[in-house]
């Protein structure tokens, strides 16, 4: 809602598997959850990372899980962010996608995240 | 007239053609007939004997050239039979998968070198050797026969006959692993001696991830979270789209109503922290930085709140800057929660004044407001969990009484320390020390 709202074409996924069907599409960013149905979020992200067609496409994780193992392991599977929801406002969140997608390459340094 | 043969004997016996007995011409043409036949079944037997042998020569050429010609056809498919094989032992050696192939007799045939990696073994050791005495699979604690996992040949069967995911592994000294298993069958199977071809692809690092026992608190603050999550990100954006078209009255609403959503977003994190702190599990990542500007940007950060209070809020900048190695993230917890602290207790027309001293190579902030100040009895306890200044069960205290013990925590961690001055009815003056870097 937010984000048509904010202009971007939004395809939306409610588990893991649905968001892999939906990563074949291409799209410029994925916006990624963990705790998801049938395939949770970091094993779908080493799945995208792992397949040539789908590995450059930059990976925001967005979670509310803020536990330094799951943290670690969304940037050794190849995350370029990761977000507590909870944190960011619409606004913000907003401004980070657009960060993202003007910088496909960017990566966040883990060590500037301190959650739980 | 009569056979030449048969001629030449008559001349023999009778002398003279004229002296052959007339009664016996008969007799010597029947015997004269069978001369002839004899004969013509001579030339035919020879005839068809040259026709033989001609045939048998053509024959014998073609085979040899046919000969020639399987020879060479056998010759590339050997050859291209072993580059296959070659390009297969490369492929098999390259993939990431686990492939592992038995004969009819389950002794494993083909051990590849993601196998190798998987189960310990070497492929040397385990080739010949009964599956069984090699890996171990396990569907959660329920060991699983090799005849389930690998069964016998049945009757042509092609394709998958066992597919499982999430099975634990056991190779060489009970090295540990997960896998998903897909077993395969081809039906020249029984006529090639190959029983199954199984596959697996390694899991660990994934069911770690599940195994993973999300602890409590974790997984509380998730839970608090995301609802959390719902109402703050609706909240907001209903705020931005309709607040012009609400009065004041329920625009005053609903800004209560984010407010005391903050407080809980900020309680759950405080809960955390402190639940982190009690285990010992709360870790620093260090940064190095210059205080000074950090201190002029949280001050910018809670300047509006001052203003809106009629509080003048002020820092004695120093000349040069302080450079510090500490977790910015939660050094500013500390700072903002004191800060915070001062306006909260200060009332309208009061003055905050942050500065700075160097002690060796310490930086003392002070932060000191003109409020109510603490009573003296309070002071033992300030900076402990929960405490509240005006008592437990008391209405109107501010804060969840968990700011203090969690800053004296992070500074602790800094190997700094924390204090408060205060006199009540005059105001407070709470400090704490950083290490810093010599100038």
């Amino acid at each position: 809602m937010i984000l048509e709202k904010a202009g971007f074409e939004v395809f939306l996924a409610e588990d893991g598997e649905k968001g892999y069907n939906l990563a074949q599409n291409l799209p410029d960013l994925i916006l990624l959850d963990i705790m998801l149905p049938k395939m949770n979020g970091i094993i779908l992200l080493k799945k995208l990372k792992e397949e040539n067609l789908t590995k450059n496409i930059p990976v925001m994780v967005l979670t509310n899980l803020g536990q330094e193992e799951i943290i670690k392991a969304a940037f050794d599977s190849g995350a370029s962010g990761y977000f507590l929801k909870v944190s960011l406002n619409p606004n913000e969140l907003v401004k980070k996608i657009n960060l993202f997608l003007e910088n496909p390459n960017f990566k966040m340094d883990p060590k500037t995240l301190v959650f739980d | 007239m009569f056979h030449k043969t048969l001629y030449r004997q008559l001349i023999k016996i009778f002398g003279s053609e004229d002296k052959i007995p007339k009664d016996l011409y008969p007799l010597f043409q029947a015997i004269s007939d069978t001369y002839l036949h004899a004969d013509e079944d001579r030339v035919l037997t020879v005839r068809s004997l040259e026709i033989s042998s001609r045939e048998l020569e053509n024959l014998n050429t073609q085979l040899q050239s046919e000969g020639e010609r399987i020879e060479k056809e056998v010759e590339e498919r050997t050859q291209e039979l072993s580059t296959e094989r070659n390009k297969q032992s490369i492929i098999l050696s390259g993939i990431v998968d686990s492939v592992i192939a038995v004969d009819l007799q389950k002794k494993i045939i083909l051990f590849n070198k993601a196998a190798e990696n998987l189960t310990g073994y070497q492929t040397a050791q385990v080739i010949g050797k009964p599956i069984d005495e090699v890996i171990k699979l396990f569907d959660n604690a329920t060991p699983i026969s090799s005849e389930t996992f690998c069964p016998s040949q049945t009757n042509s069967f092609e394709g998958i006959i066992y597919n499982k995911q999430g099975l634990k592994i056991l190779g060489l000294n009970q090295k540990q692993a997960y896998v998903d298993l897909l077993t395969g069958q081809i039906k020249e199977g029984s006529v090639s001696n190959l029983g199954c071809i199984l596959t697996l692809h390694d899991v660990s690092k994934e069911m770690q991830l599940e195994e993973m026992k999300l602890d409590f608190v974790s997984m509380a603050a998730h839970e608090l979270r995301t609802p959390l999550t719902s109402i703050k990100s609706y909240l907001y954006i209903f705020l931005r789209d309709y607040a012009k078209s609400m009065d004041a009255m329920q625009n005053s609403i609903l800004s209560r109503i984010n407010i005391a959503t903050q407080r809980l977003v900020s309680l759950v994190e405080n809960l955390l922290n402190v639940s982190r702190i009690e285990k010992g599990t709360l870790t620093l990542s260090l940064l190095l930085f210059d205080w000074v500007k950090n201190i002029d940007e949280e001050i910018a950060e809670i300047i509006d709140q001052a203003n809106d209070k009629k509080i003048t809020l002020e820092f004695i900048k120093p000349q040069s800057s302080i450079n510090v190695l500490a977790d910015k993230f939660r050094i500013n917890e500390v700072l903002s929660n004191l800060l915070e602290n001062a306006v909260a207790y200060t009332s309208p027309g009061g003055k905050i004044t942050v500065w700075l001293e160097r002690k060796g190579n310490e930086v003392i902030t002070h932060i000191q407001d003109t409020g109510e100040g603490i009573p003296k009895n309070a002071l033992p306890n300030l900076f402990t969990k929960f405490f509240r200044v005006s008592g437990i069960l008391e209405q109107g205290s501010k804060g969840t009484g968990l700011g203090l013990y969690i800053a004296k925590s992070v500074v602790q961690l800094h190997k700094g320390k924390i204090w408060v001055n205060s006199e009540f009815g005059k105001g407070s003056t709470f400090s704490f020390s950083l290490p810093c870097t010599k100038s």
